[in-house]
């Protein structure tokens, strides 16, 4: 079965931004939505014995999702190549699926079809024209890897076997985007 | 205009294209929501790809220039995306993105214009590409006819493109102007004209070649500044083993991916770096053989007494016997025992018969070819004993121990070793590139010459996984021709001619004098104050002047009133020191026309304002500025345009042409597709594979690779002779840009120094030698030999503002939301970057009462602004760093010219001195005091994501129901 994920190698990942705004052109996303944030974690420690790396972060397509659950009309749904999505014909704009969301990527829109909610759509409209999504795509570090994480020979199956990888705190909602990150100490559960 | 697709365009507009209506535009979002049927709403109406144009183009949003496509759909721009088939790789950055937001800008120029209020009025009213032309020709010819035409200065901006600032340079000094603000002197340009004068070329911020280095040593550059591919040779080298050193005062990305990162004081490297070379030539690695047979390392040198007899310059057969030749230096035979001499007379002016340049000659004329010159070892001549510039030149490092280098750079010594260790290791296969940042000094050209010692002696030029030295353009020919080729041609101008015989008189450079400077002792490490004579400050060639000597003359008519001004796609009130000094100046002018895309700071203070058009409604031949190895070196690709420029815009390039017709100016070239023509063709010995027929050719091609000689003769090029531009292919570097050349002019020889001495004149020394003590550099007034200069303003050079001021200050770390004064008025940069942002330790802040966010003063002994505060550990207590070029398109021309003083970080240092001596690099760092602002942020400052609306891309309807008649209108919160 194929389980579609995003897999991000911080090591390589030189927080440019540049998955945030190529983010915006492809998803037409309006200004303060953000689809995918970067965060910068650190420099911890003392100057000059620092570590520092890039955490990209949007929505994580987790594996059991907590704003599929949440959700009173079904528009929020996981198709089944894992892909989390919110169908706008079906969203009231309820917000509960924010409130779910143990990452705080979802937004409200209220500018968009009389209020809904917007988030990562990993660019289905692209991987379903057998493309990747547009962050992937143009990522200037190569950090951003798509594929389906039950084929090993798949660029996320081949970065995760190569790297110490890492999730996002689970709660049980199984995130879905793994990190990769070999040079500093995960401080993504603090 | 008709846009051919390349083949290779063909092939990707198969794919779906999608329209973005926040690039449409506003007013349309709503109805493509609507189709947003499922949840995988793509922000797109999905076209079928027949009515969408895909073109293959390069980015120009900064000096990388990374291959993509612009998806155009009814004429206009939807969709940016990258080309994976070119060195890019198909990545692209943030600012690529902003393309669209940058055409459809409402604050964009589309039309000319002409100032009908006070100047800063931001009152303007359209007026006739024919009007403003014949204006501005009037004026100028008044202004040339009455004052002298070098009392009109012109300046043009960084990174726009080389081919358009050929045009705007060859137009003006035809015309005869001599003064520019200069951009080049606050980067690159140091380096450049260092290399140039030692060896001919330039090989520290291009030219590595990481694809095949085992250490690649990074000095203050950033992964995410430009040419972001860059960093995926970096990785790629890490994951082969490579160790990456970064050296550099604040905890960057570069640092942060680095094995080992060297947190260097700021304003120190010249310590490192003549520890590098004191390690490097003490060590079995070091490249003795080359400096023996490819550099002037064996030449005696003419010392100084201390009667004060002696040239100082290399000893030469005429300063040993009357009537001897200029062009034969004597050096120490360890073969056979005996004087020889090298000839470096290429012209063969003295007849000693041309087989026999550059080539070792005993006393009587005959070819050594087995000498083996000495490089160690004093010879007594006619009872003068002269030692070799090698000795001289080991003696002058070795006291730059690694000690010596920690206490000056205050850093651990162990991290020193283990960097120069590192990069001796791995040489001849280690890389070094540097950013900006340690140009920015009153000593860039000693530290550019130091970076070319270190280089080459620890043998890493031409070499797998070095510095490839000589650039090599996909054809042969690159943007230099321009004025080279008309030159060769005797086109030069009779007026340029003659500016440049007289340039002593008519450059703003001439007062620049002597000047005071901590130099560090050799013998002691003691900083000791020292007169420095200040050798003439060139650029690209020409006595052009400096930032601080053209603002000079404008606000204080010092040496001489300039009384009129052309600029082309610059801000020197942003990018300069001492902005509020060039306002002032600005106002004083006569007339001033600017050529930009945008109302500026400056162009507030124009007569006439020029439309320019975007780099992407242009043709253009473009290459990868950035650093790299083959073939991303060797690669021409096309920008062309995504659609004809909007409103009256045109290209910068032809905007030089037409006017150079009003002007009467004899360009050479027809027009810019008859120079693209000739550089895309290139040499009649090019291979057919790499020769284009035409511009029309190249645009089917889309790119065009050349080859690197160094691998195809099997030997670095200094060996093959193709470093060589004299065409005559004899070993050994090319020289020509030595000495009085192009119109530069030495200010030193012959004149009389404060002890009463009168330098000596100087013969030329284009010999072929690689100089490592340089005597061009001598007569520029920064000594043969790179010295350590402690900057003006330090804890070090100034303990007496030190009580007040405690903080080191520096300025100007890159930022990946911008490329300079640019695209604060793009709502997505804005986004990822939306305040101008001062770095400060958080232990450092807790003192002051400063929390993240809060607005901070920074002040010195000159000025205040205003930054808001970013806690990091990522820099010392004891430093703070505040970004460059902000100010605030959203505000009013009549607030501070759109906000360009309060955050600019460029009012902090004054304008007076020093400046490198040889290219009048001032200083841009020093000593601060901060605190909190209790007034908050700056007035009338977009504060959020909501604010930022203003910016977003107007409509087709929008632009069409705008034709700008009484100026651009402003947008405000």
């Amino acid at each position: 079965m194929t389980r579609n994920i995003i897999a991000i190698d911080l090591d390589s990942c030189i927080g440019c931004h540049s998955c945030a705004v190529v983010c915006k052109q492809e998803n037409n996303v309006g200004l303060g939505t953000y689809y995918n944030k970067v965060l910068t974690v650190g420099p911890s420690g003392t100057y000059p014995d620092l570590e520092m790396y890039y955490l990209p972060v949007s929505c994580q397509h987790c594996d059991n999702p907590e704003c599929v659950s949440v959700c009173p009309t079904g528009a929020s749904y996981k198709r089944e190549d894992g892909i989390v999505l919110v169908d706008h014909s079906k969203c009231i704009g309820c917000q509960y699926c924010v409130m779910a969301c143990p990452y705080g990527v979802r937004t409200y829109d209220e500018s968009r079809d009389k209020g809904v909610i917007e988030k990562c759509t990993l660019c289905a409209h692209l991987v379903d024209a057998g493309e990747k999504p547009a962050c992937v795509k143009h990522c200037p570090g190569q950090a951003r890897l798509f594929g389906d994480a039950d084929d090993p020979e798949s660029d996320v199956s081949k970065m995760i076997a190569r790297k110490s990888t890492h999730k996002l705190t689970d709660v049980g909602n199984h995130p879905g985007v793994t990190y990769g990150l070999d040079k500093f100490s995960w401080k993504g559960d603090e | 205009m008709s846009l051919k697709m390349s083949r290779r365009g063909f092939v990707k507009a198969t794919a779906a294209a999608t329209a973005s209506t926040l690039l449409l535009g506003a007013s349309v979002t709503a109805a493509a929501a609507d189709e947003a049927a499922d949840g995988a709403r793509a922000a797109t109406s999905a076209t079928p790809s027949d009515d969408v144009q895909v073109i293959p183009s390069a980015c120009r949003q900064c000096y990388g220039r990374c291959a993509l496509f612009g998806h155009v759909k009814d004429g206009r721009l939807v969709k940016i995306e990258g080309n994976p088939d070119l060195f890019s790789e198909g990545t692209l950055c943030g600012r690529a993105f902003a393309i669209p937001q940058e055409l459809y800008n409402p604050l964009r120029v589309r039309y000319p214009q002409k100032r009908v209020g006070e100047k800063g009025s931001g009152q303007w009213k359209r007026i006739t590409w024919e009007e403003a032309y014949e204006e501005a020709r009037d004026r100028f010819t008044a202004i040339g006819e009455e004052h002298g035409w070098h009392t009109i200065a012109h300046q043009y901006g960084t990174g726009r493109d080389m081919l358009q600032f050929q045009a705007i340079n060859k137009l003006w000094l035809e015309l005869g102007s001599t003064a520019t603000f200069g951009v080049g002197n606050l980067c690159w340009v140091g380096s450049y004209f260092t290399s140039q004068r030692l060896y001919g070329d330039e090989t520290q911020y291009t030219g590595w070649d990481g694809n095949n280095a085992d250490c690649i040593l990074i000095w203050c550059r950033q992964e995410r500044s430009r040419g972001y591919y860059d960093w995926l040779t970096v990785k790629r080298a890490q994951e082969r083993g490579a160790k990456v050193i970064c050296v550099d005062p604040r905890y960057t990305c570069t640092a942060s991916k680095a094995d080992l990162w060297l947190p260097i004081r700021p304003g120190s490297d010249m310590a490192l770096v003549l520890a590098f070379i004191n390690e490097i030539v003490h060590s079995d690695k070091c490249a003795t053989e080359f400096a023996r047979f490819y550099t002037n390392a064996p030449f005696f040198i003419d010392e100084k007494d201390a009667e004060g007899n002696g040239t100082g310059y290399q000893l030469r057969e005429s300063l040993m016997k009357e009537g001897g030749n200029e062009e034969l230096y004597p050096a120490w035979d360890e073969a056979h025992d005996q004087l020889i001499f090298w000839n470096g007379d290429w012209q063969n002016k003295k007849g000693l018969g041309e087989e026999k340049v550059f080539q070792w000659l005993d006393a009587d004329g005959n070819v050594v070819a087995d000498a083996k010159p000495a490089l160690s070892g004093a010879h007594e001549i006619d009872g003068k004993t002269y030692r070799t510039s090698w000795d001289i030149l080991v003696e002058h490092v070795t006291p730059w121990t690694i000690e010596r280098a920690a206490e000056f750079c205050e850093l651990p010594e162990d991290k020193i070793r283990e960097a120069i260790q590192t990069y001796i290791d791995a040489s001849p296969h280690a890389c070094f590139t540097r950013g900006q940042k340690v140009e920015f000094s009153i000593n860039t050209s000693g530290i550019s010459q130091a970076f070319t010692i270190m280089m080459a002696l620890a043998g890493n030029f031409d070499t797998k996984g070095g510095q490839n030295i000589g650039r090599e353009p996909a054809t042969g020919y690159d943007s230099f021709m321009f004025d080279v080729v008309p030159n060769q041609q005797g086109r030069m101008g009779a007026r340029r001619k003659e500016t440049a015989m007289n340039i002593k008189k008519l450059s703003v450079c001439q007062n620049t004098g002597y000047q005071q400077i901590f130099v560090a002792d050799n013998v002691t490490g003691e900083l000791v104050e020292t007169t420095q004579n200040s050798g003439g400050q060139v650029i690209y060639g020409q006595q052009g002047g400096f930032g601080a000597a053209t603002t000079k003359a404008m606000a204080k008519g010092d040496p001489f009133q300039i009384h009129g001004y052309w600029q082309q796609t610059s801000e020197p009130i942003l990018s300069i020191e001492g902005g509020k000094e060039i306002i002032e100046g600005f106002k004083n002018l006569d007339f001033f026309v600017n050529v930009d895309m945008y109302m500026t700071p400056s162009g507030e203070l124009a007569d006439i304002i020029l439309p320019a058009a975007h780099p992407n409604e242009v043709d253009r031949v473009e290459w990868a500025h950035s650093g790299h190895g083959y073939p991303t070196s060797h690669t021409y690709l096309i920008r062309q345009p995504f659609h004809k420029p909007l409103g009256e815009c045109k290209d910068d390039m032809d905007i030089c042409f037409e006017f150079a017709e009003y002007m009467g100016v004899d360009m050479y070239w027809k027009d810019k597709y008859d120079y693209f023509n000739y550089m895309l063709k290139g040499p009649a010995t090019l291979p057919a594979e790499l020769s284009c027929a035409d511009f029309e050719d190249f645009r089917q091609r889309v790119s065009v690779t050349g080859v690197e000689m160094a691998t195809v003769k099997g030997a670095p090029k200094y060996e093959t002779g193709y470093m060589r531009k004299t065409s005559d292919f004899r070993p050994g570097f090319n020289t020509m840009y030595r000495g009085n050349k192009m119109g530069t002019v030495y200010r030193t020889p012959q004149v009389t120094l404060p002890d009463g001495t009168v330098i000596p004149a100087h013969p030329q020394s284009d010999n072929g030698k690689m100089e490592l003590w340089s005597e061009d550099l001598l007569l520029y007034g920064n000594g043969p030999l790179p010295l350590y200069i402690e900057p003006p303003i330090t804890k070090r050079s100034r303990p007496d503002l030190l009580e007040e001021y405690p903080y080191t200050l520096i300025t100007g770390g890159r930022s990946h939301a911008f490329f300079h004064t640019e695209y604060r008025n793009s709502p997505w940069m804005r986004e990822v970057h939306m305040f101008p942002t001062v770095d400060i330790n958080p232990a450092t802040a807790a003192e002051h009462g400063i929390k993240q966010d809060d607005w901070v003063y920074i002040e010195t002994y000159v000025d205040r602004i205003k930054q808001r505060a970013n806690l990091t550990a990522a820099i010392r207590p004891d430093t703070i760093h505040v970004e460059h070029d902000w100010w605030f398109p959203e505000r009013e021309a009549t607030d501070d010219l759109h906000g360009a003083l309060d955050s600019n970080c460029n009012i902090l240092f004054e304008n007076n001195g020093p400046y490198d001596p040889a290219v009048g690099t001032d200083n841009f760092g020093g000593l601060c005091k901060i605190y909190k602002a209790e007034d908050g942020a700056p007035k009338n400052i977009c504060m959020n994501e909501d604010d930022l609306k203003i910016f977003l891309p107007l409509s087709a309807d929008e632009l069409a129901a705008d034709d700008q008649q009484n100026g651009v209108t402003q947008v405000t919160k």
